[in-house]
């Protein structure tokens, strides 16, 4: 039996140590049982910190806070039993080897008897798309041969069968095929109706979830609350004008396949990336794209076929590297191409935004003069120049995105590859982000990027879908 | 087969092994784990990374004991503080096959358990607090993810341009690791209190563990290689116990 829970905030402030300015400030709203909330405002404004807080996993060790913070009359922590956070990140949110044994490990922990819980096992692991008929992911499968999107179902899976009173979601449709974000929707529509559980969810992509969410807070860029009036958001992006004109060809492959090592091989379409096009690589969660990124960027070796890279980028390497980019030395490659990761704090490596920045700069030994001015105006024009001097991993999910692109491509590399670039980004973020990718472009470099948002789908020359279904175990 | 059964059973033959200190005891230990291998089914590719192992580092500790052991016997070698004597070097070779002995049949058993199932049978058969099993449980899948993110970072440095070789870049990609394990740990504590778990509530188990008759059987193989091991020893006129001290 779900209980009915309520939220109530009464002036209530956070700021992390370290952080100059509170995170959040002078919040006030409360929250009735069953209410189902989206929660808005633009990137980095503590959303996701928000959402911590209400579950109650906001360490004392990690800042103050100061007025009231209620879930059901009590402290959020004295009410984490009633509360299902999922997180941003998906992939730290695995905590079992087996997939099944993942999902039954929140319903352990409310001691809900066994039949009961594989019961509800199967019914999340189906309702959130990760199983069923023709699906290669099984209850058996390792956790670990799951790919973001599958991680990103799984993560609500394990949250939605221990049917908690209190349901926040934090990006759960950002990795997600559209195909999944209808599932996942659909998911936690049936949940709601069916426990009566209070919902809150940030997702910078709102409208699928209309319907659902019949309220909205707004937070302000300093974190307080934004003015009410607001009403439900719609998406309001700037377009960029698709009128680039293709120039040589900086990388084909023929016959590739790729794979993860211990992993089986994908077979990919030919691929021809061309100076001034963006290529866009899409199909479902699991069909390689992002092991495809990897390999594109010379991180990973081809399993089968090749990949030839065009005069441009092969000028200047040594022949017994060029046959293909894993070959080449990290110094020839950060020169001529530029990659982001799925998950970008995994290739932050420096103690500083700027300093991240600046690496390949270094590295490439460009006179310290210039790198400094070529690095500010990189944060400028994502929007990071007042987080020059934080560290990279405090900084929230769309600001790692941006920082992670701008650092990848501070040497106008011939080839720019980008895993899911506008994850985590308002209508702000969004707009600096794809101005970027589109002026790489312009400048004459091939980007990729893999992608399931239709906005920025829109405004790419090239769409090529991998088909998936190998089978995972 | 109960994961805790051979862990038992293995527990009680090293316990003896570690007492006694007598070659033939060793001896009697190594053939019966031999003859014990094959219950296992650990496939051959995984067994021999885990004899390297040990065998590297027992005959390490055996050449400690060769060059600086208690001198006895005929004098061999005099340098320095080394002195290599007859005496020294049987000593050697019985310290170094004690190694094998105890730690060989421990870590192979350990590389042939589903983490997950010693978890539930540490739970339900072993009865301990299962918030200590299960935190214990999941900082050991964690361990598994270090080779994973070992790579990553080799990605990450690469694509930044950063050499991945040399002993400088080794030193620094192992603090990282170090950073991201830690990063990873909060961050995984983090996901299981936001999944209920923690608090003195009770807790069900979704997977049964069962004790069944194989698994006394197993434990009482390890008492008779046990017995063995000491019978076989006094016997032979041979039984020591080590002295401590």
């Amino acid at each position: 039996m779900t209980v009915r829970v309520g939220v109530e905030a009464r002036e209530w402030h956070w700021q992390f140590s370290g952080r100059p300015q509170p995170s959040l400030r002078d919040l006030s709203f409360t929250i009735e049982p069953g209410e189902r909330v989206l929660l808005t405002g633009p990137s980095g404004c503590g959303k996701s910190t928000l959402l911590m807080a209400l579950a109650g996993v906001l360490g004392a060790d990690q800042g103050t806070d100061a007025g009231v913070l209620l879930v059901n009359d009590g402290a959020p922590d004295a009410g984490r039993r009633l509360t299902g956070l999922v997180m941003q990140d998906p992939e730290t949110q695995v905590v079992m080897e087996r997939v099944g044994d993942d999902v039954a490990f929140g319903c352990e922990n409310f001691a809900v008897p066994r039949d009961e819980t594989w019961r509800r096992v199967h019914n999340a692991l189906a309702s959130v798309g990760l199983t069923g008929d023709g699906l290669p992911v099984t209850p058996q499968t390792p956790t670990g041969l799951l790919s973001g999107g599958q991680k990103q179902r799984l993560a609500l899976a394990g949250v939605i069968a221990f049917e908690p009173g209190l349901l926040l979601l934090d990006e759960p449709t950002a990795n997600l095929d559209p195909q999944g974000v209808l599932d996942i929707i659909a998911a936690v529509s049936r949940v709601a109706s069916e426990t009566g559980c209070t919902l809150i969810v940030v997702d910078h992509n709102p409208a699928p979830w209309k319907k659902l969410l019949t309220r909205v807070i707004a937070l302000d860029s300093s974190g307080g609350l934004a003015s009410e009036s607001a009403g439900y958001p719609s998406v309001n992006r700037a377009r960029v004008p698709v009128s680039r004109v293709p120039g040589e060809i900086v990388m084909s492959t023929v016959n590739l396949a790729v794979g993860r090592p211990g992993q089986p091989a994908i077979p990919v379409p030919d691929l021809t990336l061309r100076a001034g096009t963006i290529t866009a690589l899409t199909g479902i969660n699991g069909s390689g794209k992002s092991t495809l990124s990897l390999t594109l960027g010379g991180l990973l070796p081809p399993r089968e076929g090749e990949i030839i890279p065009g005069a441009s980028l092969r000028h200047g390497l040594r022949p017994r590297h060029v046959p293909s980019p894993h070959l080449w030395p990290a110094r020839s490659l950060v020169r001529r191409v530029g990659s982001v990761f799925q998950s970008p704090e995994n290739q932050f490596v420096q103690p500083t935004a700027a300093a991240e920045v600046g690496l390949a700069l270094r590295v490439t030994g460009v006179n310290r003069h210039e790198a400094a001015e070529r690095v500010q105006s990189r944060l400028e024009l994502m929007g990071l120049a007042d987080l020059a001097s934080a560290h990279p991993f405090t900084l929230s999910g769309g600001q790692k995105r941006r920082l992670a692109l701008a650092s990848a491509t501070v040497t106008q590399p011939q080839l720019v590859v980008v895993d899911e670039p506008t994850f985590g980004q308002d209508d702000d973020s969004w707009s600096d982000v794809v101005t970027l990718l589109d002026e790489l472009a312009r400048s004459g470099s091939a980007v990729v990027i893999t992608t399931h948002d239709p906005d920025l789908l829109a405004v790419v020359d090239h769409i090529v879908t991998l088909s998936p279904l190998v089978p995972v175990a | 087969m109960n994961p805790l059964a051979p862990i038992i059973a293995t527990g009680i033959v090293g316990l003896v092994v570690l007492v006694s200190f007598d070659p033939v005891s060793v001896a009697v230990a190594l053939v019966c784990l031999a003859i014990a291998l094959p219950w296992l089914r650990l496939p051959a590719r995984r067994v021999w990374p885990i004899v390297g192992i040990v065998v590297v580092s027992a005959t390490l500790g055996g050449m400690a004991t060769a060059l600086y052991g208690r001198p006895s016997g005929e004098s061999l070698l005099m340098w320095g503080p080394v002195h290599v004597t007859t005496g020294s070097l049987d000593l050697a070779v019985l310290v170094a096959l004690r190694i094998v002995a105890i730690a060989l049949p421990g870590a192979l058993v350990f590389a042939a358990t589903n983490l997950t199932a010693l978890a539930d049978s540490l739970t339900q058969i072993a009865r301990l607090p299962s918030r200590f099993v299960a935190g214990a449980l999941s900082s050991l899948r964690m361990m598994s993810l270090l080779a994973d993110d070992w790579r990553t970072m080799g990605y990450a440095r690469r694509a930044r341009g950063l050499s991945t070789r040399g002993p400088r870049q080794f030193a620094g990609q192992s603090f990282s690791l170090f950073v991201r394990a830690v990063r990873r740990g909060s961050a995984l504590a983090t996901t299981m209190e936001a999944r209920g778990f923690g608090g003195r509530n009770e807790r069900s188990w979704s997977r049964v563990s069962v004790w069944r008759t194989r698994d006394w059987l197993i434990v009482a193989g390890g008492c008779l290689i046990a017995v063995l091991v000491v019978g076989i020893s006094v016997a032979t006129g041979s039984w020591e116990v080590v002295v401590f001290g």
